[in-house]
């Protein structure tokens, strides 16, 4: 608990969230021209070269439009469900390791030991605000689209959860790392003092030493990635929004800058999705190139892995996007049955395969 | 209690702080800049895709949202036991080989068959 | 005691005293999972880190979630427009302070508080793991199969009504 211990909190927590909404902002902008470019459209090219000076004209444009709050709404609820949105997607980064060291400064808000435990926690605080909204616009199609989207969201968090499991499974290895040579061991001993088994740092360590999880755990993959497309509610699991039954879903009430309190909500947790993703299965910061597989040792170096880290995260989350446009909708029977007869007992059954195998071979 | 670990959460807890802030100060700078209008009837009324609102906001459900936030529970107690287990498996892999595989494949076996019968009910049939 | 310590208990209490006495539904769910979200934040500061976030899933994230769904799904209606607090409040809290004082007569005269102060907890999840697999594995067994039996009893009640095909 020292002072330069808060102020690096605080830098590393502005510049995350900068980051982060400079990211939240441009994905929209991607997410218009990417439709275009798929629906053949010129899409926003007014605004800017290319359209992307857009985001600052929206925002303008939702900030001077009428703020109105309809009398029919529960007031408190009304104002807060937005806020209750955006905070817990915001929450989520905190754990995400987004690049090795700088200096002696490791690249994480906060490297807690729960890791994983902490997001998922997090996440499911998400649903308050999607039943808020609902609750306080006292108006059908609201309560209908919240309902509908807090049953799906819950549905898929335990899918997410376990699908999860076996990562952890593979990578709680009592061996830790591998002597390479080369100071390999003893950069990442370090680098890992003071961890514990769930912490996210361990799994991207891990990945490092070994090969993507996606490589050894592609079904677990599979499942979060669908699971991550609902609990964001992203097409093709978009229900709470599907426009031709519900008009928009929980949001339908709200205007201006309350509605794109929702907007960059869901893109946030998008973004961080994208990241955790990233972090889990793609090896985070890490790249198997000399250099770039282990802690930084330089500033320079350092930076180039935060780098790979939000090329690997833009990547993933380009994809996001791209589904989006691809896929129709799911209906919700469709979509119920597809998380609680498919999605659970595939991811039991992964959970078992990989403990199984590790049984049988322990030594992998 | 000066070492306790609540001090990791701290970083955490700025970031929570700046979210809020940047969520009101949205809400608050709305609400200054926004232009003013005028009150209406019409606008006070429920959104139902411009037709006048039939009956009360809020509509009953189906029961099986309710089941499905009670299986919701069952599922996520059943998530939160299988960290810990994950994260001794392969330690206690080399010491306990059976009793580690077999204490958790009893434990998702006894709770499969909870999900079969579920599932058997009907549990997951949405019409 | 601690800053954060206070802080965090206040925040428990005073909401679980909103509970007992707001007379919306819904405002008393909601505090109920501030009063879960305090209690959370306690362990945290116990450094029980994954008891703190276990804490965070289940009762913050589904149980708040399953009691604010039941009451959203079976009231229609609005509640009577009266005073904001509910006016059994004072008999319940009577109720409450004798049980209280019940609870807490057998808490100061058990032999617990004679034993020696259990050391600095610490406890990591590979640790609750390695204890939960070797000496609380019956325990662990017996959860499951009470989590079966409410899963079991969850679904015989909603769908009791189904008539066969």
């Amino acid at each position: 608990m020292t002072s330069q211990f808060i102020l690096f909190s605080l830098l590393k927590v502005l510049c995350v969230f900068s980051v982060l909404m400079f990211i939240v902002g441009n994905a929209v902008w991607v997410e218009r021209k990417v439709s275009a470019f798929i629906q053949d459209r010129r899409g926003p090219n007014r605004v800017g070269p290319f359209g992307l000076f857009q985001l600052i004209a929206d925002a303008i444009k939702g900030f001077l439009k009428e703020d109105f709050t309809p009398g029919h709404v529960r007031k408190a609820y009304y104002w807060l469900a937005p806020a209750i949105v955006m905070v817990p997607s915001l929450l989520t980064v905190a754990i995400i390791p987004f690049g090795s060291l700088l200096g002696s400064q490791k690249m994480v808000i906060a490297d807690l030991n729960v890791g994983i435990l902490y997001t998922f926690g997090i996440v499911s605080l998400a649903v308050y605000g999607i039943v808020l909204a609902g609750y306080a616009a006292r108006s059908k199609y609201p309560f209908l689209g919240s309902i509908r989207s807090s049953a799906q969201m819950i549905s898929y968090e335990i899918a997410m959860g376990m699908s999860v499991v076996p990562l952890f499974l593979i990578a709680c290895d009592p061996k830790g790392i591998r002597d390479l040579g080369n100071g390999w061991r003893e950069a990442w001993q370090t680098f890992l003092a003071g961890t514990s088994s769930l912490n996210l740092s361990r799994l991207v360590a891990w990945q490092a030493d070994h090969c993507w999880l996606i490589i050894y755990a592609p079904l677990s993959f599979g499942i979060f990635l669908a699971a991550m497309f609902a609990e964001t509610n992203r097409l093709p699991f978009d229900l709470p929004e599907s426009e031709q039954e519900l008009a928009g879903g929980y949001n339908v009430e709200y205007s201006s800058m309350k509605f794109m309190l929702f907007f960059m909500g869901e893109y946030a947790s998008m973004t961080v999705s994208a990241a955790l993703l990233t972090t889990l299965f793609l090896g985070g910061w890490t790249l198997p190139i000399p250099g770039l597989d282990r802690p930084a040792s330089t500033i320079p170096l350092g930076l180039l892995q935060i780098a790979v880290f939000l090329a690997k995260m833009l990547i993933v989350e380009f994809i996001i996007i791209w589904v989006r446009w691809m896929w129709p909708r799911f209906r919700y029977d469709q979509l119920m049955a597809l998380g609680w007869r498919r999605f659970i007992p595939l991811a039991l059954a992964n959970i078992l395969i990989t403990a199984v195998a590790l049984w049988i071979k322990p030594g992998h | 209690m000066e070492d306790s670990q609540i001090y990791e959460y701290l970083p955490v807890l700025m970031l929570g702080a700046l979210a809020v802030m940047f969520s009101f100060g949205i809400l608050v700078g709305s609400v200054l800049l926004g232009k003013k209008g005028k009150r209406t009837p019409i606008k006070d009324t429920p959104y139902e895709c411009g037709m006048l609102p039939v009956g009360e906001g809020t509509t009953r459900m189906s029961v099986k949202f309710y089941l499905v936030a009670m299986l919701f529970i069952l599922f996520d107690i059943e998530v939160v036991f299988l960290y810990p287990w994950a994260a001794v498996y392969r330690e206690m892999l080399r010491t306990d080989p059976g009793l580690i595989l077999g204490a958790m494949v009893s434990f998702l076996a006894i709770l499969f068959v909870g999900y079969i019968y579920a599932l058997k009910k009907g549990a997951f049939d949405w019409h | 005691m601690s800053a954060t310590f206070v802080m965090l208990a206040v925040l428990t209490v005073v909401s679980a005293v909103a509970v007992m006495l707001l007379r919306n539904l819904v405002h008393c769910a909601l505090a109920l999972a501030v009063t879960f979200a305090g209690l959370a934040g306690i362990y945290l500061q116990l450094n029980a880190q994954f008891v703190g976030f276990a804490q965070l899933l289940v009762y913050v994230g589904a149980v708040a979630i399953l009691i604010v769904f039941a009451i959203l799904l079976t009231r229609g209606r609005e509640p009577p427009l009266q005073s904001v607090f509910s006016g059994s409040a004072i008999v319940g809290f009577g109720i409450a302070i004798v049980v209280f004082a019940v609870l807490a007569t057998m808490t100061l005269s058990s032999r617990a508080l004679g034993m020696e102060k259990p050391g600095e907890a610490n406890a990591s999840v590979a640790q609750i793991g390695e204890q939960l697999m070797t000496r609380y594995i019956l325990p662990l067994e017996v959860a499951g199969l009470l989590l079966t039996v409410a899963l079991i009893g969850a679904v015989i009640i909603a769908m009791r009504d189904k008539e066969p095909e």
